[in-house]
């Protein structure tokens, strides 16, 4: 039956919303571990530098269990966790719960062998495991989660590739992540609030600057070089220039264009996102070193999915500490180059539906004048990124509890960490793991080869070649311009 | 029931779940489905049934595209709605 839509539609049914709820439930449990003592967040796994295999994990409070029961423990949690998201998504459970199963130990077997030594260690930590020679390769373990998942989601049989897509969940993974990074940055922040506040804010100026420079400059390529129609260059502008699929979707939404458009345009973000997540991070590590956070920022700017988006993050953030830890002597905070990235991109999530309802507005009332369709301003809520909520809850809880329940910054910090550590940390890592391996499953360079696409895919790599990423570097550059991650004692 | 009532502006509002088959859109509920080449044809279609079934008066009808059946699985993580239509039609 059909029904008219509420404010609170798809509170339980969208994955959207579950991000929120799983995302915001773990960063309570470190919260209440934290404050209570009561060991909530021991259990989760964490993955290190290894040369002897045993001790390539073991729990994050390793007085509470052996390093298998975490790893099986950790392994149950998410999967009863996702699999209740999944039972009120109305997904088929078991099927799931299989693929599920399968992305989750792919994670895992990269994480090991992208965190054994001989990759991972940089020169200064070849002592500490008795090795004389090392790759250097911070974040392998995430290339490496990345390559396993491209091989399964190119190469094995149709059969298989598309039962694992069921549990392979990029957009889903990383929003449940990025919850915990908003705790992350109000752990951080206790500490360094000045800091936490001007990236958020140079984070904010530059996605409007962007939004002003990249939409019309993309509509209008769109339109006079590649001949395309207004239905198509709107979507193809939307998608390249804003936060990629969801952007193509809630423009086509806005403007009623047939669900064909937008469909075939996510088709090619996504391949693109994945060719950005490759190449960027090892070109900005080489040539940009000299400016890490405008880097970090870069990259929400120009990798058009969240998922690509952090990913990409994370991997600059392993290079460009380990480049600083080698070559300056330095050791940067783990995370900030890589909030960075994240937020940027979440500015410009966030303005989506802001941005859908004034093209809504634009498309109905002046382009197609359809006369008794009224826009509603609930538009900018039903498109709103609810994973933004529980980024920006976990954030403000955490700078609340620190300034409020502790004497001063450097004792509050120092008793979130039991709980909080865990949580955005080694779960938020092991979440970002998930991602890897799930864009590389669902990422097909097939799709390239579809038919139609051939103009599109010209229109889409010319864009962001000669406006997004060079418009996107300048941006980055003049809103975060000398901002260094801030040092810690190694 | 082919209406409701709403409780602010007492006005019937008659919703459809609409999906586009690939030729044209497509409205339907429980008891009437309705097609149209362009939102503008469905639009005038919807009216001249509703006019058939319904008594004079301004009536409110709501769209809300079909997720599920108009957009691949592995998009709706991205983002989870497309569009939901209002348009006041007068059965004049």
């Amino acid at each position: 039956m059909a029904e008219e839509r509420k404010w609170y539609t798809g509170m339980f049914s969208t994955e959207d919303w579950w991000a929120f709820w799983l995302g915001t439930f773990f960063v309570l449990l470190g919260i209440i571990t934290s404050l209570s003592g009561v060991d909530l967040v021991g259990w989760i796994i964490k993955f290190g530098k290894w040369v002897a295999i045993e001790k390539s994990f073991k729990a994050s409070h390793p007085d509470l269990m052996s390093p298998v029961a975490a790893l099986i423990a950790t392994y149950i949690i998410l999967m009863l966790t996702t699999a209740i998201g999944a039972y009120f998504m109305k997904w088929d459970i078991k099927k799931y719960i299989g693929a599920f199963t399968i992305v989750f130990w792919l994670s895992v077997l990269s994480y090991i062998i992208g965190e054994n030594a001989y990759i991972a260690a940089t020169e200064l930590d070849r002592a500490k495991y008795g090795i004389d020679w090392s790759l250097s390769l911070g974040g392998a373990f995430y290339i490496m989660a990345l390559i396993i998942g491209l091989i399964i989601g190119n190469l094995a049989p149709k059969g298989f590739r598309e039962f694992v897509k069921l549990g392979a969940r990029p957009e889903w993974f990383i929003k449940v992540a990025i919850v915990m990074l908003g705790a992350k940055l109000g752990y951080l922040a206790i500490k360094s609030l000045g800091y936490a506040v001007h990236l958020l804010a140079a984070g904010a100026s530059a996605t409007i600057a962007a939004y002003l420079l990249f939409w019309p400059l993309a509509f209008l390529a769109g339109r006079k070089l590649f001949k395309l129609s207004r239905e198509w260059a709107a979507c193809l502008a939307s998608g390249i220039s804003i936060c990629g699929v969801s952007a193509a979707i809630a423009t086509a939404g806005a403007i009623r264009a047939r669900p064909i458009v937008p469909v075939m345009i996510s088709a090619l973000i996504v391949v693109f996102a994945v060719i950005e997540l490759i190449i960027l991070p090892g070109v900005l590590a080489a040539f940009w070193f000299n400016e890490p956070i405008a880097a970090g920022a870069s990259l929400g700017l120009t990798v058009k999915t969240d998922g690509a988006d952090a990913a990409a993050g994370a991997i600059l953030d392993e290079l460009m500490r380990s480049r600083a830890a080698l070559e300056l002597g330095q050791q940067w905070e783990e995370g900030w180059i890589l909030m960075s990235a994240v937020n940027t991109k979440i500015w410009i999530d966030m303005f989506i539906g802001v941005w859908a309802f004034v093209l809504a507005t634009i498309w109905v009332y002046k382009v197609e004048r359809r006369p008794g369709e009224k826009v509603q301003k609930m538009e900018i809520w039903w498109r709103f990124p609810k994973f933004v909520l529980g980024y920006f809850l976990a954030m403000f809880l955490l700078l609340f509890i620190g300034f409020n329940l502790y004497p001063d910054s450097a004792t509050a910090y120092k008793a979130l960490t039991l709980g909080i550590k865990p949580v955005e940390g080694s779960l938020r890592k092991f979440f970002f793991v998930l991602t890897f391996t799930s864009i590389g499953i669902v990422t097909d360079f097939r799709a390239l080869r579809q038919e139609g696409l051939g103009k599109l895919t010209l229109a889409y790599a010319f864009i962001l070649a000669v406006i997004i990423i060079p418009i996107g570097w300048l941006i980055a550059w003049l809103f975060h311009m000398g901002m260094m991650p801030p040092t810690v004692s190694p | 029931m082919m209406y409701t009532v709403n409780k602010k502006d007492f006005m019937r509002t008659v919703s459809f779940d609409i999906h586009h088959n690939g030729k044209e859109w497509v409205a339907h509920n429980d008891e009437i489905t309705v097609t149209g080449e362009t939102l503008d044809e469905l639009d005038e279609n919807i009216k001249l049934k509703l006019k058939k079934i319904l008594s004079e008066g301004r009536v409110k009808v709501t769209m809300e595209l079909d997720y599920r059946r108009n957009v691949p699985h592995w998009i709706w993580q991205y983002h989870p709605y497309y569009f939901y239509r209002t348009i006041f039609l007068d059965l004049d």
